[in-house]
């Protein structure tokens, strides 16, 4: 056995050009395989961390996910709106902690902005109960105060201080803007990888207010009276979703039945974990098609192994004659080849958790910019190993071919091969 | 292995060290290659066994290195008949009991000079066991080996064996099939890539050396001015019946 690993070892050292070749496309195709693997779990644990802390979502009647994705990703529109009224009687309920008020519609260079109140800033929370945190300024006071997400900042260049004028509706080009009611940004938020940080937030009141003048969706303006803003009562008649804490979770479910019997107006309560899960659910093909196709790289990876094993099976048979010549078994010569597999699968998977923990050391910030997607640094899960473990027995296997092979040949030529 | 170990004295073994009886050997579907009634080598001699290309000398090694095992008739090799024993027995056996010499490309590549000399005794406990009982440890073995061969210790410590002449790499070759002092020594045509002037001079040595640790030798060749230098003269065409029976 130790002559056989010594054999096997300066076999592929005198074959190393070969034997690194190798070992690069394992490794490269194992790090893919594990790379995917980490994108796939950190963007479903980004995923479901976007809300937490959060109970119920209430918005108009329409499906959950759609509420789910209107109200915490920001994608597509409300189908209709929930009443001041409404929002207040839920408000008052006993059992309610807290609630955050969301008006969603206007927009600033294709970024939603956001009306909702300072709990807002208070209350919401994402991933492992992550507060929001300002990296520059304060929640908004005055009636034109914003708060930028962090990638709305970054992107758009905004420094605190800076005017921002809000366009009606949700377009990345609108022509109609609030250009009468201009911004000033109080606040940036720190990155949370979130659709929050491509939200703008400022006050219900502000909303209100900009929107003044419309009617129908057009500025007319002086349509909306001469009453200066500073002393009219700003109040929302209708908005867009509420985000609800309770004082006990016990009482989840009561409330939100009692929110979907409501009599008064067609409303809808969500639970954001049980929506998340349908929604990741529904992107559960894109998550096994990568996990499928890297396993081909890795098969393919193997392959190349194999076939230059297998091609230079031939060339070897002298090799294997001196060896039966001196006294090699059969076995040991079959065990030759498989020390070489299972010697050049290590050394790849070896080298692709370098090439996986470097690649990811250097990309790391440039995923969470371009992405918003927080990867972590942490040593490889019982999946990774149990992948990695599957990929080494598939590498000791594909040895056992070539290993037959040369087991064959040094049967059959027994010592008399003449080149 | 006991009883092997018995035999080790050479003078212990009175009669022969090969002996062929009634073999009959050939390829699945096809007529026999070998028919052999009697072939008989005795211990110490040298052996010259000659026959054209193809006559079957090839075969007729692997049948006396327990390769192959003949459809009929019994191989015997130190007084073992080799078809009482299994394949790995037969391995054991081979390793121990037999050096091998080929034509040429006789060392591994990846391995060096003394590497390639001690690659036996990794394979086999008695040869390792004899080679240090006689010079100390494996390596003197090999180097004194290599020395009586005429391979200058600046070789021994160059670079690989592929820089060495084809007259040193076979000279290597014997060191080789010699450390361990096996009973038997076979060399399939090991002068054939030699050029005529260092051919008689490969063969004294291969010859000195074999008698210095007590090996017979079979020497396999079809050139035939080689002749003189053995003491026993084997044609194949002669003692095969193989062919007659076409």
């Amino acid at each position: 056995m130790k002559v056989v690993l010594m054999l096997a070892l300066r076999s592929l050292y005198n074959r190393r050009l070969t034997a690194i070749m190798t070992v690069i496309s394992i490794s490269v195709s194992v790090a893919l395989l594990l790379g995917v693997e980490k994108i796939r779990t950190e963007a479903k644990s980004s995923f479901s961390s976007t809300i937490s802390g959060t109970d119920l979502i209430v918005g108009a009647r329409s499906g959950s996910v759609q509420l789910l994705l209107y109200s915490v990703f920001r994608i597509g529109n409300a189908t209709n709106n929930i009443s001041w009224q409404s929002y207040q009687e839920i408000a008052s309920q006993p059992k309610v902690e807290w609630t955050i008020p969301m008006v969603l519609g206007d927009s600033h260079r294709g970024y939603r902005v956001l009306g909702t109140t300072a709990d807002y800033f208070k209350h919401y929370r994402y991933g492992r109960k992550h507060t929001l945190a300002f990296r520059d300024g304060q929640p908004f006071e005055a009636l034109h105060d914003v708060v930028l997400g962090a990638e709305v900042a970054k992107q758009l260049n905004y420094q605190l201080g800076q005017k921002v004028v809000i366009s009606h509706g949700t377009g990345t080009t609108s022509f109609s803007k609030h250009e009468d009611q201009p911004f000033t940004v109080v606040g940036i938020l720190e990155p949370t990888g979130t659709p929050l940080d491509r939200t703008l937030h400022v006050s219900l009141a502000a909303i209100e207010a900009i929107h003044i003048d419309w009617q129908s969706g057009s500025y007319i303006p002086g349509s909306g009276g001469t009453t200066p803003v500073s002393e009219r009562k700003l109040e929302p008649k209708q908005i867009t979703a509420i985000l609800v804490g309770l004082k006990s979770k016990m009482s989840t479910f009561q409330l939100q039945r009692s929110i979907n019997n409501y009599r008064k107006e067609a409303l809808q309560a969500i639970l954001p974990g049980v929506a998340l899960q349908e929604l990741w659910s529904m992107l559960g093909i894109v998550e096994s098609t990568l996990l499928i196709i890297s396993g081909f790289v890795v098969a393919t990876g193997l392959f190349g192994m194999l076939t230059a094993l297998l091609t230079s099976l031939n060339e070897r048979r002298r090799e294997m004659a001196i060896l039966r010549a001196v006294g090699a078994r059969p076995w040991q010569v079959c065990l030759l080849l498989v020390l070489e597999t299972g010697g050049l699968t290590l050394s790849g998977i070896l080298l692709s958790l370098i090439f996986l923990y470097g690649g990811l050391a250097i990309s790391i910030p440039f995923i969470e910019n371009h992405f918003g997607l927080f990867l972590e640094l942490s040593l490889p899960g019982l999946y990774e190993l149990k992948l990695l473990s599957l990929v080494f027995i598939t590498g000791l296997l594909c040895g056992l071919l070539p290993g037959y092979g040369a087991y064959r040949y040094s049967l059959a030529d027994g010592m008399t091969v003449r080149l | 292995m006991d009883k092997l170990l018995s035999l080790a004295p050479m003078d212990a073994i009175p009669d022969a060290i090969i002996q062929l009886d009634n073999v009959v050997f050939g390829w699945p579907d096809s007529p026999p290659v070998l028919d052999i009634p009697a072939l008989t080598v005795a211990a110490g001699e040298r052996v010259f066994l000659k026959g054209p290309s193809g006559s079957g000398k090839s075969t007729l090694l692997n049948l006396i290195a327990g390769i192959h095992t003949p459809q009929q008739g019994r191989v015997s090799v130190l007084g073992q008949p080799l078809h009482h024993h299994g394949s790995a027995w037969r391995d054991n056996f081979r390793a121990d009991h037999l050096g091998l010499i080929f034509q040429q490309f006789n060392l591994l590549p990846y391995l060096s000079v003394l590497d390639n000399v001690m690659l036996p005794c990794r394979f086999s406990t008695r040869r390792k066991a004899r080679a240090t009982a006689r010079y100390g440890s494996l390596e003197n073995a090999a180097i004194h080996l290599l020395e009586h061969l005429g391979i200058a210790s600046d070789v021994l410590h160059g670079r690989g064996v592929t820089r060495l002449s084809i007259g040193q790499q076979q000279r290597v070759a014997v060191a080789r099939a010699l450390i361990g002092s096996p009973e038997l020594v076979v060399a399939d045509e090991p002068t054939s890539a030699l050029d005529s002037d260092s051919r008689d001079g490969f063969l004294n040595l291969l010859i000195s050396e074999c008698e210095l640790s007590g090996s017979t030798l079979v020497f396999v060749s079809h050139d035939r001015s080689l002749e003189a230098h053995f003491s026993q003269i084997v044609s194949l065409g002669d003692i095969n019946h193989a062919k007659e029976c076409l």
